[in-house]
């Protein structure tokens, strides 16, 4: 889903999304304002947590963080 | 947005025979920057990445089921992104069974359930349409 200020990715994967959300950050076609991504991902597991940080993606698992996050980022 | 599907073999492949794989198969080469092949049958879509860090990501003891099936140490991770659409499911099975014919490899699918061989063939002969409702249960 899309926001104003964000591009939003919803899974119950617990891994495997990281080339998903770097096509999310690099494809003009799917974001061409460039919005921040961000991993709504309640199972993530910590280690690809890293990998889509280090890709320059967001990782929340809780709705808390989504909502501080997206304050953060102006919305 | 896609579901991940991992095709695993013990085998080390490297990026070019993989390529060379992709190309036979009639897959697109690098549809864009993230992967390096597209498989599309009207609007079902696999893409498709050999991306071995995410063996890292999997728990020892999902390695060691994995290695089991395997009866092998896993050493090359293919990243199957199999879209949504109804059908798509079949599209990345015949590639894996086309894959599995080359390599040995089991496939893990987004549920964690993981299927050898074998069991791959099996679920290909016997109802592709099924198939498609078990991996995406």
């Amino acid at each position: 889903m899309e926001t104003a200020k964000a591009m939003i990715e919803v899974t119950t994967q617990v891994s495997r999304k990281l080339k998903q959300i770097q096509k999310l950050i690099c494809d003009p076609d799917l974001n061409p304002l460039s919005k921040p991504v961000i991993l709504y991902a309640p199972y993530y597991k910590d280690t690809p947590d890293q990998d889509i940080i280090n890709a320059g993606g967001y990782v929340v698992r809780t709705q808390q963080d989504l909502v501080n996050l997206l304050r953060q980022l102006g919305e | 947005m896609p579901e991940p599907i991992s095709l695993i073999s013990s085998a080390d492949i490297k990026p070019e025979d993989f390529s060379t794989f992709l190309q036979q198969y009639g897959a697109i080469l690098h549809p864009d920057r993230i992967y390096d092949g597209r498989l599309s049958r009207e609007n079902l879509h696999v893409w498709i990445a050999l991306d071995n860090s995410e063996l890292k990501n999997f728990e020892a003891d999902e390695i060691e089921m994995i290695a089991q099936k395997l009866a092998d140490h896993p050493q090359t991770h293919i990243l199957l992104d199999v879209s949504q659409t109804p059908g798509s499911q079949q599209l990345a099975i015949e590639f894996a069974c086309k894959f599995s014919e080359k390599w040995p490899c089991v496939v893990y699918d987004s549920c964690q359930k993981l299927y050898s061989k074998q069991e791959l063939f099996n679920l290909c002969q016997t109802g592709q349409k099924e198939l498609g409702k078990i991996l995406s249960q």
